[in-house]
């Protein structure tokens, strides 16, 4: 028998019942819809995260930890993970020891600050960081909406836009030419201190020069940039006396290092180095690393939702046959009767099942696809309303989870169709022709 | 009864059901054989084992013990592609319900045995429209069974049996249905067909005038043996 033949007869059987074909369908479009959505937002998320470090300064820079722990491995299945070392300090000395070493182009201490703040009467709080001239990227440049960057070692700030849009300045330019006055300052986690100047000490004051898009540049959270003097200073006015006295060399350590490579190709040279002194190391490929593994389960997890709605339309398609098996008992006995082989009975029912499973897959990647546009429009409107400038990929259906999809309905279809298929191979002419 | 130039040979056929606890004995031993190009009736009350016999003879079923030999080699019988092979270009089937497929048209219908064989559609249809001409229903290829009356509907099945230019016919009550002048009419067609194609042909029927009128030989069966095989009284010759 033809497969052109087979293919015909089955979709003129199905067409023959077009309510019962259709609500089987759709239960599998359900189904596949169901699937695509919640494999789409895993792939969806992961895409955003992983936007997020796609940055090219951001490949030939490693951050250098107190600890050595491999961080991706946690997620890598199956690996051996090993215990982290016990934290190694990071001083001065630390920064000194890494300059030595080829490819290095820059180092510097990596901190941020809790800070509250007042631009002139309007109180608010941020994350201040210290930056010398090397950690200035282009991508932070090019984030600059109006105004310049501040000059190394003075007592100049970069602002966020949206920062100052909450703050109720709608117009950045406006802005340019305040001063951000720090009233108190915070290790991460910490409360903020109170700052409180020592005799002949320059105030906690900075010139904001410039304004950055915090959506461009990726950070969402309000922050403030200045010089990596500045950042120093204040957060050793952070320290309360309770922790430097617990711990005296809290003042000269640093949480992190950020190095810079002068070449990506140096990479890997640069992390074995820094490893050898002791220190654990951190790229933007440990983190994709880790992104991918974790959204490996994730995605997994996702699609086994997903899936339960496929197994519902299994049992759809299988019921869907069974009923039809029973109703053509006669007409498998005259095909039979007229030379038809168990073969050729099973694959007319498989072929009616198989084509229930493209149908019902392609709608129901076409309805998932539509869902997911419509769920990225209203993220997207969401995230508008907020205030921030980009769009809302969360649901990413590619061609190949499309193409998956459908394979994987078909392979569904064909499952729940054996057994009927089987049945109906097996029916007895005799008895089926008897069959009223 | 052996004959020299026999087409088909049925030999010590038994075909036992299990009916709840009790075994049934359709059929208790029966032999004959039909020699190529005859003609022959079996008759018998119901229950009398003839639609067993035929069901036997068209490789439906299996029989319990005893075998059938066509043109001198026994039936595959536990193979199912060759039994199937067997069921489209050895034996053509006739039903007094017609078994033809609703939903298809009298031309689809006719094609069936041919899809199953692997025809092309061009050849499908040609040679089924040539079968149906000869049935005298070229006009009504189109129609849909519940459109066609039930003289025309044996046609139709007529048509589908020969359309694969088998070597065996087998017509289980084709009258069964019909009153009496479409009955003579289906059983001249049948004789014309006969003729015209040199088939084997094996009609069941209850009917004593059609199988004495239109066949030359009547086999008796009762309670699942053979009565009488005799030549038929109407003097039907070949």
């Amino acid at each position: 028998m033809k497969f052109s033949d087979l293919s015909e007869l089955a979709l003129a059987n199905l067409w023959r019942q077009k309510l019962r074909t259709l609500l089987t369908v759709v239960g599998v479009a359900v189904g596949v819809a169901a699937l695509v959505l919640m494999v789409s937002l895993g792939i969806g998320i992961k895409r955003a995260i992983l936007k997020q470090m796609d940055s090219t300064n951001l490949l030939t820079e490693v951050a250098v930890l107190p600890i050595k722990f491999d961080l991706a491995a946690l997620f890598r299945p199956r690996a051996k993970v090993d215990a982290p070392t016990a934290p190694k300090k990071i001083t001065q000395e630390t920064i000194e020891a890494l300059r030595g070493i080829e490819g290095i182009r820059a180092v510097y201490p990596n901190f941020n600050l809790f800070v509250h703040f007042k631009i002139d009467e309007t109180q608010s709080a941020g994350e201040l960081y210290g930056l010398p001239p090397e950690a200035i990227t282009e991508a932070l440049q090019e984030a600059l909406i109006c105004g310049r960057m501040f000059a190394d070692a003075t007592r100049e700030a970069l602002v966020s836009g949206d920062m100052m849009k909450d703050m109720g300045f709608a117009d950045p330019a406006l802005v340019i030419g305040k001063k951000v006055v720090l009233t108190a300052a915070g290790q991460r986690g910490r409360r903020p201190r109170k700052l409180t100047l020592k005799e002949g000490e320059e105030p906690f004051e900075f010139e904001i020069v410039g304004v950055f898009d915090a959506g461009k540049y990726k950070s969402l959270a309000p922050r403030i940039y200045t010089s990596l003097a500045q950042g120093v200073r204040t957060r050793a006015a952070s320290f309360d006396k309770e922790t430097l006295a617990e711990n005296p060399g809290t003042l000269g350590e640093f949480p992190a290092l950020t190095i810079r490579v002068t070449d990506f190709s140096y990479l890997g040279k640069v992390k074995t180095e820094v490893e050898k002194l002791g220190y654990g190391t951190m790229t933007i490929q440990d983190l994709i690393e880790m992104v991918e593994n974790v959204f490996l389960v994730v995605e997994a997890l996702l699609g086994c939702v997903g899936g339960v709605g496929l197994l519902v339309s299994f049992f759809g398609i299988a019921n869907t046959m069974l009923m039809s098996i029973l109703e053509r008992t006669r007409e498998i006995g005259i095909m039979k009767a007229v030379g038809g082989t168990r073969r050729n009975i099973a694959s007319i029912f498989l072929v009616e099942a198989s084509a229930i499973g493209l149908m019902g897959g392609g709608l129901g990647i076409f309805g998932g696809w539509v869902l997911g546009q419509l769920g990225n429009a209203i993220a997207t409107w969401y995230a508008h309303e907020r205030g921030m400038t980009r769009d809302v990929a969360a649901f990413d259906v590619s061609l190949w989870l499309g193409g998956g999809a459908i394979v994987f309905s078909v392979v569904v279809s064909v499952a729940a169709g054996l057994y009927p298929a089987w049945r109906a191979a097996r029916l007895d002419p005799v008895v089926a022709l008897r069959h009223e | 009864m052996d004959q020299p130039e026999a087409y088909v040979e049925a030999r010590e056929l038994r075909r036992y059901y299990l009916m709840g606890r009790t075994w049934v004995q359709a059929l208790d031993g029966v032999s004959f054989a039909l020699a190529r190009g005859s003609m022959t009736a079996i008759v018998g009350r119901s229950g009398s084992g003839k639609s067993t016999l035929l069901n036997l003879l068209a490789g439906l079923d299996r029989p319990t013990h005893g075998e059938i030999r066509i043109e001198g080699q026994p039936l595959p019988l536990q193979r199912d592609v060759e039994m199937a092979a067997y069921r489209r270009r050895r034996v053509g089937l006739i039903f007094q319900s017609f078994n033809l497929i609703p939903q298809l048209t009298a031309e689809d219908n006719v094609m069936l045995p041919l899809l199953f064989d692997g025809l092309g559609r061009a050849e499908r249809r040609e040679r089924a429209r040539d079968l149906l001409r000869r049935v005298g229903l070229e006009e009504r290829v189109g129609h849909r069974p519940s459109e066609l009356s039930g003289g025309e509907q044996q046609r139709v099945a007529i048509a589908r049996a020969m359309v694969n230019r088998p070597a065996m016919l087998l017509a289980d009550e084709p009258t069964g249905n019909l009153d009496s002048k479409t009955s003579a009419e289906i059983m001249a067609l049948l004789t014309q067909m006969r003729h015209e194609l040199g088939q084997t042909v094996l009609i069941v029927t209850h009917e004593q005038d059609i199988a004495h009128q239109f066949c030359q030989r009547v086999i008796t069966l009762g309670d699942g043996r053979v009565l009488s095989d005799a030549a038929a009284a109407g003097g039907a010759t070949a």
